[in-house]
């Protein structure tokens, strides 16, 4: 091992890593969005070989009393059952942990996102400041009813940046979800009653607005100097590693620092702003491509071959 | 509920005989020795295969042949399916469902070339659509031959209801709420298929045609049982049609997966 730490320390000092990249290049980044049929939205990522798939389901919920009455609430749940087998630690453990790194990212500072049971965790609603996902355009009616937004991110394949990977999904899932648009109607004069109807025209859906929402931009110390995006062998040579939440506009939403080896100020600083740069060069790539994938209408060109006729020999 | 139309169309329009359209990739995950993506309408299953690697003896295995053992693992992912899934760890249903696979996939590769091994499959619904038992196994094939694992023979897998007095081959997620008799078929045809390229544009018999395929094994699960023999028999001769189309097209686009394999290493000219 000390020859490949050596192999790795060497080339990132040059500027040219094992694959050819520089120090602040990350891997071809693919997106592709409307993967699961089944749910509101969904996203599949692929980082260079890593890869995973997000999906988001939209479900109206009742507001419990000790709730706050005017906003919806986002689950979010990662499974890493397929690459816990080769890391370290049981899959709980480590979807757990990058769920709640995602956690910060989607909400914003200072917001709490429920977890799966449902408690809101973080401090007080009321703290809102405008990063994340905006919670009271999901309120169908304040104090009645709400949209629950079930946020599933599967990883498929580890080869490394994991977490961004899971990031640019869960934006990207949020960004292709359509909710449906539903109204309270028939209310009795108490506030109670009613009955929740929903509007047929499968055009006629709410996106949700993710401008706010940002993306995890993992460098990673090797040597004397930070790498973006890490292969997972370089994740294995690497001192310590920091992932960076970052949004559209640069500001830091989420920071976590993992490794063995503490990192003094000038370098932690100098790892910030190049993920901060990073992030926002992958927001606006994931935004240029947003755009138009989610406006342009999902067109079957392979008309031809719908079915396949068996026939039973006689 | 009506499943089948008077003009004989079903819900989402097809014929009794007609299948979804399948798709498939291969190598989606480059961790594994082998996996693959198969779609069969909206039903997406993928299947990663691990192996052949060395088999841990545990404990006295005295009647244990020396064969490779071949283990399957079923999960459903988070969002497979309307309703809130627990997980990986599946019912009584997914467990059954693993052994008949595994009994199923063991007839078809070559155990006794890799003695003492033991080959891991793992498949995951991403999204139930109805039919994912046969979609899997389909994945499943497809996935053991990407990990070069070597095969006696494609399995075509598929699955059939009855509804409304007439056998129905391929069911999605509504029809399979109708509660009918549900026959889930593996078959494996050792045949071998012509050779294609003059057929292109003879769409039909392109996947059809007269092969002459024998069928040496079947492995079957009835659900919802108490049918009638009548009933049964129609259901078990389009089940048996419906796998030999299937396997068909696994074993086309497994030729082309090689073809293009051996473009890409320059072994043929293309």
């Amino acid at each position: 091992m000390g020859g490949d730490r050596a192999y790795a320390r060497d080339g990132v000092a040059d500027d040219c890593r094992e694959d050819g990249r520089g120090r602040a290049t990350r891997r071809a980044l693919r997106m592709a969005i409307g993967v699961v049929p089944n749910a509101n939205g969904s996203c599949a990522v692929t980082l260079g070989e890593t890869s995973c798939v997000a999906a988001v389901r939209c479900d109206v919920t009742a507001i419990e009393a000790w709730e706050a009455s005017d906003v919806g609430a986002i689950v979010l749940r990662v499974d890493a059952s397929s690459i816990a087998t080769t890391r370290a630690g049981r899959a709980a453990a480590v979807g757990e942990t990058l769920r709640r790194r995602l956690e910060s990212v989607v909400a914003g500072r200072e917001r709490g996102v429920s977890d799966a049971s449902g408690r809101a965790s973080g401090s007080g609603v009321d703290a809102w400041d405008g990063g994340g996902i905006d919670l009271r355009s999901l309120c169908v009616r304040p104090g009645r009813a709400r949209w629950t937004l079930a946020v599933d991110a599967v990883c498929a394949c580890d080869r490394g940046s994991m977490l961004d990977a899971l990031s640019v999904a869960v934006r990207g899932a949020l960004a292709d979800t359509k909710i449906p648009k539903v109204s309270l109607v028939g209310v009795g004069s108490d506030g109670e009653g009613g009955e929740l109807e929903i509007d047929d025209d499968p055009d006629a859906c709410t996106r949700v607005d993710v401008s706010r929402c940002g993306v995890v931009a993992t460098t990673t110390k090797i040597g004397k100097h930070g790498v973006v995006d890490a292969t997972d062998e370089e994740e294995a040579c690497a001192e310590a590693s920091m992932s960076v939440g970052v949004d559209r506009d640069g500001m830091v939403c989420g920071e976590f620092t993992t490794g063995g080896e503490t990192l003094d100020r000038g370098t932690a600083d100098a790892m910030r702003k190049l993920s901060c740069r990073v992030g926002v060069e992958l927001i606006e790539a994931m935004d240029a491509f947003l755009a138009t994938a989610v406006a342009a209408n999902k067109i079957d060109e392979d008309e031809d071959g719908r079915v396949m006729v068996v026939r039973v020999r006689k | 509920m009506e499943y089948v139309s008077f003009e004989g169309l079903r819900l989402d329009g097809r014929r009794a005989n007609e299948i979804r359209r399948p798709r498939h990739a291969f190598a989606i995950d480059a961790q594994c020795d082998g996996s693959a993506r198969f779609e069969l309408g909206n039903t997406v299953i993928e299947c990663r295969v691990d192996g052949p690697s060395e088999r841990k003896f545990g404990g006295a295995e005295e009647g244990a042949s020396e064969a490779c053992a071949l283990t399957c693992s079923h999960g459903r992912s988070a969002f497979a399916s309307d309703g809130v899934q627990a997980g990986r760890k599946g019912d009584g249903r997914s467990k059954q469902f693993e052994s008949v696979l595994a009994k199923a996939l063991t007839s078809a590769v070559c155990v006794d070339l890799m003695p003492r091994c033991e080959v891991q499959v793992r498949t995951t619904v991403l999204c139930d659509d109805g039919g994912a038992r046969a979609a899997s196994a389909c994945a499943a094939v497809l996935a053991l031959a990407d990990a070069g694992i070597p095969l006696k023979g494609i399995i075509g897998s598929c699955t059939v209801g009855h509804l409304d007095g007439e056998a129905l081959i391929d069911v999605n997620r509504d029809e399979e709420r109708g509660r009918g008799p549900e026959l889930w078929t593996c078959a494996l045809s050792a045949g071998d298929v012509p050779d294609d390229d003059e057929n292109e544009d003879d769409g039909e018999d392109h996947l059809m045609g007269a092969t002459g395929n024998h069928i040496t094994v079947i492995v079957e699960e009835l659900e919802r049982g108490k049918t009638t023999m009548e009933t049964f028999k129609s259901m078990h001769d389009l089940a048996l049609a419906g796998c030999e189309t299937s396997a068909r097209y696994l074993r086309i686009s497994l030729r082309a997966r090689t073809r293009a394999l051996a473009a890409t290493r320059a072994l043929e000219k293309f």
